[in-house]
């Protein structure tokens, strides 16, 4: 049988993956098994997600590690965090795909998460004043919109 | 009494953070990862640290059995370190600077949840780590992107698989989102009807928002799972005798692979869980399982394959019969 991989040499290692009930069967030769590293990741599949991806200028490399965007396609996996400012265009859509076009909504490092607080404390007082104004509560919205004032200068 | 043991039999959180200014797992050097070890160290200076290029690869095996690395990072052949302190595990050097993870027996994720807190909070506050406002914690692979949690349960389905409907609830799991597996990756009936359920997006959603549903998802699974087995218990001699042989076979061998250990195991198991058998407990057994696994058992002895099938008889043996 020849490598499911490389289609060239006889394959010498086989494997079945099951992952969500969906089993893949690969049989590979040991060149390829050997760079599909340890069989944790058999098959590059980011490649796919990665295809429609073109680099704008060939031949730009991340300022701190280095990495081409060739290499981040062959591996699956980005060099460094810079480059994910380096090569932001080229990674955008593949990371929209992955995660459906969400942000990050979760935990931060200290002065993020306080901004993101502060923001977010910002957002139901703004929500507050809508409903008292709704609510012809003009008193109650007048106080919150002097609230926010002074948060609004507090956070610039 | 460990919350619902009789179906999880542990909860896992795992962060994934990495340290700015340093690139990736891949395209670091021995220096660089000797750096991030010491940083991590000054942070977790109350942590047991184990410097995993001093250890032979027995031991390091063990660790995985234990879960307390992954495979991956056992056999890395970079400076890589573990760094412990009760149910809370650190590796430094993995596919990320730093995999933070929490196991807890039972179905206990909100806890494991609130103490990998402490210790994230304690990296964060103290380390610089890559992080951007839109992106979320800065991984070596995009999937991670986010959050970097994975929040993660290893459960015991005999009576889903036996009576058939493990399948149906599989392919609605990855339609809400859930990744599910066999014990160590791979997805078969054989290896003692353990999985491991976990989320798959990290992004888009808080960290509690994400636990509190994959629990709602959970909680319904253990029903199932439960009404499945009372099924199996009801339907006679015919089921309940297999669950004790397997047992009394545990209990007397003389010599086992630790293929045919984890079959009775899990036989063992349900035989417990639904009350036939009552001369141990769900937590011995579950003891029983990792230290009748080959590196653990092993203690850095050089057995033959035969000489160790002898000694897992004996440990469980010894194990069981004290009881």
């Amino acid at each position: 049988m020849l490598c499911s991989k490389c289609h060239k040499n006889e394959a010498s290692v086989y494997f079945k993956q099951n992952i969500n009930g969906e089993v893949r069967e690969y049989a590979l030769c040991s060149q390829c098994a050997a760079e599909a590293e340890l069989g944790f990741t058999p098959l590059n599949l980011f490649g796919s997600m990665f295809a429609e991806a073109r680099p704008k200028t060939e031949h730009k490399r991340c300022t701190l590690c280095s990495s081409t965007f060739e290499e981040i396609k062959r591996k699956g996996k980005v060099g460094c965090a810079e480059c994910y400012s380096v090569f932001a265009d080229e990674l955008g859509p593949m990371i929209e795909s992955i995660h459906r076009g969400a942000k990050h909504n979760g935990r931060a490092p200290e002065g993020y998460s306080e901004k993101r607080k502060a923001e977010n404390e910002l957002e139901t007082l703004r929500k507050e004043l809508r409903a008292a104004i709704e609510a012809e509560e003009y008193e109650r919205a007048a106080e919150l919109r002097d609230l926010i004032k002074r948060k609004e200068a507090d956070h610039g | 009494m460990v919350k619902d043991i009789d179906v999880v039999l542990s909860s896992r959180i795992r962060f994934a953070r990495n340290i700015k200014d340093y690139p990736f797992a891949s395209k670091l050097d021995e220096t660089s990862c000797r750096e991030i070890i010491e940083k991590v160290e000054y942070v977790l200076s109350d942590f047991k640290k184990t410097d995993f290029t001093k250890i032979d690869p027995i031991s390091a095996q063990a660790f995985v059995e234990h879960h307390s690395v992954s495979p991956e990072f056992a056999v890395s052949t970079l400076p890589h370190a573990l760094f412990e302190k009760a149910d809370t595990k650190v590796m430094v050097c993995e596919e990320d600077h730093i995999r933070l993870q929490v196991i807890k027996k039972g179905f206990s994720l909100n806890e494991a949840f609130t103490e990998a807190c402490e210790t994230d909070d304690m990296i964060l506050s103290k380390l610089r780590v890559a992080y951007n406002e839109e992106l979320g914690f800065l991984t070596h692979c995009p999937t991670n992107l986010g959050s970097g949690m994975r929040a993660s349960v290893m459960m015991f389905l005999p009576g889903l698989a036996m009576t058939g409907e493990l399948k149906g609830i599989v392919s609605q799991l990855s339609k809400l989102g859930l990744t599910i597996r066999g014990i160590y990756g791979e997805g078969s009936e054989a290896q003692g009807y353990l999985y491991q359920i976990s989320n798959a997006e990290t992004m888009g959603t808080t960290e509690e928002a994400t636990i509190s549903r994959l629990c709602d998802i959970l909680k319904q699974i253990i029903g199932h799972e439960r009404n499945a087995r009372e099924r199996i218990k009801a339907a006679g001699i015919r089921n309940r005798d297999p669950l004790c042989r397997a047992f009394g076979v545990l209990k007397y061998a003389c010599t086992m692979t630790s293929r045919e250990f984890i079959e009775l195991y899990s036989k063992a198991r349900l035989g417990v869980a639904v009350g036939i058998i009552d001369e141990t407990d769900l937590e011995t057994l579950d003891e029983l399982f990792i230290s009748v696994m080959p590196a653990t058992l092993s203690a850095g002895e050089k057995l033959t394959e035969a000489e160790r099938d002898m000694k897992r008889a004996e440990v469980i043996k010894e194990k069981l019969r004290k009881e």
